[in-house]
């Protein structure tokens, strides 16, 4: 390795090993990995009897597999959002108040090294168990309601950047708050955005401008809810009438389709999270 | 190797003016320290005196308000220097669900990014006396263990400087005992220990230098021996009847302003001037006492420092009225 991979890819990789370890051995994953089976067990059932049913009304059986796989997304954004808020939601002021982060800090890394490790370490774990879920809640509507998604991976690509983004919120909100304060604010974050995400909708719906700019306004605050329908986007079967008509009903939102900016603006949002979170945390007292 | 250009000469730390406020409360109010390489330096104070927030400067976790420090000729928490420090928080808390040796490698990892480390965590687990339990887990381990980790923990890297905030707070006298053999071993090696604490036996049987800190400021710092001054005189006469007693203690009296006690043949008398003592015996002769043996009584670390503190508090105290 090179004195620069040493000096700056080293800790980077240290700590994520033992975020991962942490893991394992807490049988966070493998309780993690339990929970999961349970979900797709309980789905997979869902999906076969429900499509059981369906008789060979093409359209239909098409528009109530994207309405069930919606939903099943839906739960996979909602678990990814609570592993990530659960996980890091003690990164700074938590371990900072016990005392954990103190010895790492004295050790000859920078702190924006120790922010960024414990982060990675976070999204690792948060990508391998997005993709696993969602990738496994996409195979089985396939098989059990013979409904291919277009375009599944815009549908984890989006799924892991409202995971990235979150995480990096959470981080910011941590650099502050206390560990369950921190909680509470990243999950009402979370649920204003899927507010504002319906409140949009509502006002697109109605032709109600006021409810579209506020909308937008907490769309672009809080990008989740807005990732989440770009998601949603990868989903959707080829439109037609009766397809536009129940989707704008779905209970999940309306997918949006990705614009460059729209991701531009996620990464942009993310990055900016992580460095007032590593500024903040460069100055704070340990 | 690394050659690093640094005057061993150079102090291992020096403060110069530090003054760290919380909000309105200030918990150091300009200290000024220098503190040679290769000693046992001890920073003692009162609880709350500002020793841990010192350290915590030291090693780059708080940003002073005002003043400079230098550690070992550079900044303190700068990558070069983290390098070659180790440190022993007074929380010493490590993640429970590592393993003792899992925590020195994790650490061994860590500093590896700034030098080349050679840590054998067999080795350093024995040192502290954790070789049997190097592989539980630390939330199994005693408070006393885990503080005895957090020595291992400090000693990773090979530190040339190395920082412990009451190290053996959690430890039994035969802990105690250790850790004091193992400082007396480190700096047999050259490495410079500066140690926080209250502990005054402790801090008397192995440090060098001490500084005694309280309410945030320096109250004296220098040599152990300098610092452990006479607090009285003791005059050997024999034993004398009992009208030469109260004459000899009424003259006595009368040179040092304190009284002297007698008994079983020893006059002990209290004094600031270890000065006085030629005084003290040639008023005994005059007075008529035959005099075997005279000389100071060195008062321990405890007496200097409670006399200290005391005197400091009264001082400040009226100061800040
Ligand atoms: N993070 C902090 N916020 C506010 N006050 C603090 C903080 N850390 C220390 N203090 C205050 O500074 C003073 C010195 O504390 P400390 O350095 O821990 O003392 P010592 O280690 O000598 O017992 C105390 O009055 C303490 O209450
Ligand atoms: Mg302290």
């Amino acid at each position: 390795m090179s004195a620069w991979a040493v000096r700056y890819l080293k800790p980077l990789g240290v700590l994520v090993g033992s975020t991962w370890k942490e893991g394992l051995r807490r049988r966070l994953i493998i309780v993690g990995l339990l929970l999961t089976v349970a979900f797709l067990v309980l789905y997979g059932l869902g999906a076969y009897f429900a499509f059981r049913e369906v008789g060979d009304l093409t359209e239909v059986r098409v528009l109530a597999a994207y309405q069930l796989l919606s939903f099943g997304i839906f739960v996979c954004s909602f678990l990814g959002t609570m592993l990530v808020i659960f996980s890091a939601a003690g990164v700074i002021s938590g371990d900072s108040e016990s005392g954990l982060l103190q010895p790492l800090v004295a050790r000859p890394l920078g702190r924006w090294q120790v922010l960024v490790g414990k982060y990675l370490g976070f999204i690792s774990l948060f990508l391998a168990y997005q993709v696993l879920l969602s990738g496994s809640v996409i195979m089985l509507t396939r098989l059990l309601a013979d409904f291919s998604p277009p375009q599944p991976f815009q549908t984890l690509a989006f799924l892991a950047l409202q995971g990235m983004v979150l995480l990096a919120l959470v981080s910011l909100i941590s650099s502050v708050l206390a560990p369950v304060p921190t909680g509470i604010v990243a999950f009402m974050a979370f649920g204003l955005s899927f507010i504002g995400g319906v409140v949009r909708q509502i006002g697109m719906l109605l032709s109600n401008e006021t409810a579209e700019v506020i909308g937008r306004i907490i769309t672009y605050l809080l990008p989740s809810d807005n990732l989440f329908r770009m998601a949603l986007s990868g989903l959707q079967p080829p439109s037609s009438l009766l397809g536009d008509i129940l989707g704008n009903l779905g209970p999940f939102g309306i997918p949006v389709e990705p614009t460059t900016f729209s991701v531009v603006y996620a990464i942009v949002y993310l990055a900016a999270c992580l460095g007032i979170a590593v500024a903040l945390f460069a100055r704070r007292d340990l | 190797m690394l050659l690093i250009p640094v005057e061993t000469a150079s102090p291992a730390i020096s403060c110069e003016g530090v003054v760290k406020s919380f909000g309105t409360a200030q918990a150091l109010r300009g200290v000024t320290l220098r503190v040679p390489r290769g000693i046992i330096f001890g920073f003692l104070g009162p609880n709350g005196a500002g020793k841990s927030t010192l350290l915590k400067i030291l090693v780059g976790l708080v940003r002073p308000t005002a003043g400079s420090v230098l550690v070992l000729g550079g900044r303190p928490g700068s990558r070069p220097v983290q390098a070659r420090v180790g440190y022993l928080s007074e929380q010493f808390r490590y993640p429970s669900w590592m393993t003792g040796r899992e925590l020195v490698h994790f650490h061994s990892a860590l500093t590896s990014a700034g030098r080349p480390v050679h840590t054998n965590p067999t080795d350093l687990l024995r040192v502290v006396g954790l070789a049997e339990a190097g592989d539980r887990r630390v939330g199994e381990y005693s408070k006393g263990m885990q503080q005895r980790l957090g020595l291992a923990q400090a000693l990773v890297g090979d530190p040339s400087l190395i920082f412990l905030d009451e190290p053996t707070s959690a430890l039994d006298p035969i802990g105690r005992l250790e850790v004091r053999d193992l400082l007396l071993g480190l700096r047999g090696r050259g490495v410079t220990v500066f140690l926080n604490s209250h502990l005054l036996t402790e801090v008397e049987r192995v440090c060098d230098h001490v500084a005694v800190v309280d309410r945030g400021t320096v109250v004296t710092h220098g040599p152990l021996e300098r610092l452990l001054r006479t607090s009285a005189a003791r005059i050997r006469v024999g034993h004398i009847s009992t009208e030469l007693r109260i004459a000899l203690a009424a003259r006595l009296e009368e040179i040092t302003g304190f009284p002297a006690a007698y008994e079983r043949g020893v006059l002990t008398v209290p004094t600031s001037a270890p000065g006085q003592l030629p005084a003290l015996v040639k008023a005994a002769v005059e007075a008529g006492a035959q005099v075997y043996e005279a000389g100071p009584v060195r008062g321990s670390l405890e007496e200097t420092f409670v006399a200290l503190i005391r005197e400091h508090e009264a001082n400040d105290g009226a100061g800040r009225e």
